[in-house]
């Protein structure tokens, strides 16, 4: 290789730069539930015989081309009143809950036990609390380096159980219609969020907005941003607006009904209260995932770059060793001495101080240098 | 590698080579210079006779597609750019290697079939102790292209640089006029060799070039050089600079002129050195099985070699063109 060299000035010619890449991230509830076969046994719903929680991937699962998207799971503290030996896998409800708790809250350091998720921004002021809990945590494929705050949107029907996102369906213990919740006071500035050991969270508030529920005023759940997390309260599914949010009731919605779900002819249903507490994980994920109409967010990723300016001079970089750019030694370019020498570039390598090639840049059409012009070329590494 | 979108402005398509990625995972990632390449470019569509004018010059190169960056070192700047102080150019000088031996019979010349220049390590000798050259010599014909490891009394390679062209003669002016007043001739060259097999280059200690009354004279005394202070490029290479000396063969004022019968370079000669090698005394019987062959009958005859191939590059120190020269590492099997 023949090679002329030109040196980069680390002060002048090279500088660092941090930038923020958001997508939006929109995930219908159709991929959700219902269009890889027949609910709740879909070929992109994955359960584990483990049973603590339930996988969505975009496409069926067993097909090399899916993507993992997220996971859902459920589970309680121990102080919750539906808390009990003879709950279904009341053991694993209760880890799962503490699991989550532990990494996003940490522990209580009056008490040694895991702090119980709130539904506002001050952890250790006991209101607003979330003792039983629905878990979506996002795969680093969606979430990336963090989600953007601000942004996240969650749609949830809440209507009977074979119309769930139907407004016409406000009968009963059914609202009807689809609940949204969104970090509404979160914003990129800071504001509006709160800090724990699993970072910065926001409150979800219910964003649909009333006169006796004007938005801001009801908050269900809370998402952590960088970790990728939503916790919604299961009181989302209670009757509409009763008791307080996070105080799960008694008479909520359908959360599962029918043969699916294994219920029988003296059990056709269940609310959200009684799926807790007599459903499996598994099965009490299948009836969220019903529920599902919409999710909404975009993600961010934390683009740290370096960019050289890579500077030709007027009278260097004039010549070529392109085995075509002499004619038995006469360069092809030229009539006469006289004219000027004409390169064309296409690539810039970046090399240490043992010239060795740490990096290639490519140009998208050669590039014209002559010593009539001088080029700076700004190659950006990004990490 | 796809080609890059060209229908629009002017983007730059940005990879780390794998030794970028390597030196970035082990935290010495540091970029201090740059390079320019021009692989894609075939200059002979350059067209300086174009009938609509100087602008439609380059109108078929402008137009080269350009493939996506490469992350392998060795795909992506086969050709560099380079730099010379003046403008006013017309030649660039070419480096060649010279196989004149049959006017000149101390160069080692590329055997014609297998296209290589055999080094022979005659320390290493057969069951019936006869050396490597001479087993070449019995399979070969001939030692035309036998280097003998270490030997400054035998046969060397012979390099030339200078104008490959038929419009100018090689005369002392046309030499002065084209290479040496506009700073195209190379006082020393880099020969960058694989420091796995080859200790050490031996370089011209003093040597010269010249058309006598007899006709061409080459004289060369070779010694061992020390190796170059800077580290190579190119991964397990090392430099070693050698002197370049600059020709005196030039044709006579009168009469026809026989520099060609001495010489690959047809127009004014620039430089030559002259360079032979030491093989490493320490590359095993492992080193030829896993980079070679070992026990190899390599001509079809009983004779057996271990052998293995290195390309050595030589560079022009003021030029900087470069020359490949394949090397064939070879001893009797051990």
């Amino acid at each position: 290789m023949a090679l002329s060299y030109e040196p980069i000035n680390r002060n002048t010619d090279v500088t660092n730069t941090k930038t923020m890449l958001h997508e939006v991230i929109p995930l219908t509830g159709t991929i959700v539930s219902g269009t890889y076969g027949t609910f709740p046994n879909e070929d992109n719903i994955k359960n584990f015989t483990h049973g603590m929680f339930q996988s969505i991937y975009d496409y069926p699962y067993l097909s090399s081309s899916s993507n993992h998207i997220f996971d859902i799971s459920l589970g309680y503290d121990e102080s919750s009143p539906l808390s009990s030996s003879s709950a279904t896998q009341n053991s694993k409800k209760m880890a799962i809950y503490n699991q989550f708790s532990q990494l996003l809250l940490g522990y209580n350091q009056d008490n040694g036990k895991v702090e119980v998720f709130e539904s506002d921004l001050d952890i250790t002021d006991d209101s607003r609390q979330m003792r039983e809990c629905i878990f979506i945590s996002f795969s680093r494929l969606l979430s990336k380096d963090q989600i953007k705050k601000g942004t996240f949107s969650i749609q949830l029907g809440s209507g009977s159980y074979t119309g769930p996102y139907d407004l016409a369906s406000t009968t009963g213990r059914n609202r009807g219609g689809i609940l949204t919740l969104q970090d509404l006071s979160a914003s990129t500035d800071g504001t509006g969020i709160g800090q724990s050991v699993g970072g910065e969270y926001g409150v979800l508030y219910d964003a649909t907005g009333s006169i006796t529920n004007p938005i801001n005023s009801a908050s269900y759940g809370v998402v952590f941003y960088q970790a990728g997390i939503v916790v919604l309260t299961a009181s989302v599914f209670d009757q509409m607006y009763a008791g307080q949010p996070g105080e799960v009731v008694e008479d909520g919605l359908e959360i599962q009904s029918g043969s699916a779900y294994g219920l029988t002819a003296t059990d056709t249903s269940r609310n959200i209260y009684e799926t807790f507490v007599s459903s499996s994980i598994s099965g009490a994920c299948d009836g969220v995932r019903h529920r599902i109409y919409n999710i909404s967010y975009n993600n961010t990723t934390e683009i740290n770059s370096t960019i050289y300016f890579c500077r030709m001079p007027v009278n260097k970089f004039n010549y070529s060793s392109n085995p075509t750019y002499t004619s038995a030694s006469k360069m092809v370019i030229k009539n006469v001495a006289s004219d000027l020498p004409v390169t064309y570039v296409t690539t810039i390598g970046l090399y240490s101080a043992n010239n060795r090639l740490l990096a290639t840049a490519k140009l998208s059409e050669p590039l014209r240098k002559d010593p009539t012009n001088e080029i700076t070329l700004r190659v950006r590494l990004d990490y | 590698m796809a080609f890059l979108d060209n229908s629009g402005d002017i983007i730059l398509d940005a990879v780390l080579t794998d030794i970028g990625r390597k030196k970035m995972a082990r935290g010495n990632f540091k970029v201090v210079k740059f390079a320019l390449g021009d692989d894609e470019i075939d200059y002979g569509l350059y067209n300086k006779n174009h009938p609509s004018g100087s602008a439609y010059y380059d109108l078929e190169i402008l137009q080269t597609p350009i493939l996506e960056a490469f992350t392998q070192a060795n795909a992506s700047l086969n050709y560099g750019l380079v730099t010379y102080a003046r403008n006013d150019l017309l030649y660039l000088p070419s480096i060649v290697l010279n196989n004149k031996n049959s006017a000149l019979t101390n160069v080692a010349v590329k055997h014609a079939t297998n296209n290589v220049i055999y080094l022979a390590d005659d320390t290493k000798l057969d069951g019936d102790s006869n050396m490597t050259s001479d087993l070449l010599n019995t399979d070969l014909g001939d030692k035309n292209s036998v280097l003998i490891s270490g030997r400054t009394d035998d046969k060397y390679l012979l390099i030339e640089t200078g104008l490959k062209t038929t419009e100018l003669r090689s005369s002392s002016t046309n030499q002065n006029t084209y290479l040496l007043s506009v700073g195209l001739n190379d006082n020393k060259f880099i020969v960058q060799c694989n420091k796995r097999f080859i200790s050490s280059v031996m370089g011209p200690a003093a040597a010269s070039f010249a058309m006598t009354s007899t006709g061409g004279s080459l004289t060369v005394t070779l010694k061992t050089k020390t190796e170059a202070a800077s580290a190579a490029g190119l991964a397990g290479y090392k430099d070693i600079i050698v002197d370049g000396v600059t020709s005196r063969l030039y044709p006579s004022t009168t009469g026809t002129d026989t520099t060609a019968t001495y010489s690959n370079i047809t127009g004014p000669r620039g430089a030559f050195c002259a360079l032979n090698f030491n093989i490493d005394a320490n590359i095993s019987q492992n080193d030829f099985a896993k980079y070679g062959r070992t026990s190899y009958a390599l001509f079809g005859s009983s004779n057996l070699y271990d052998y293995t191939d290195s390309i050595v590059y030589v560079r022009g120190i003021n030029t900087n063109i470069v020359l490949q020269v394949p090397i064939r590492i070879i001893q009797a099997a051990q």
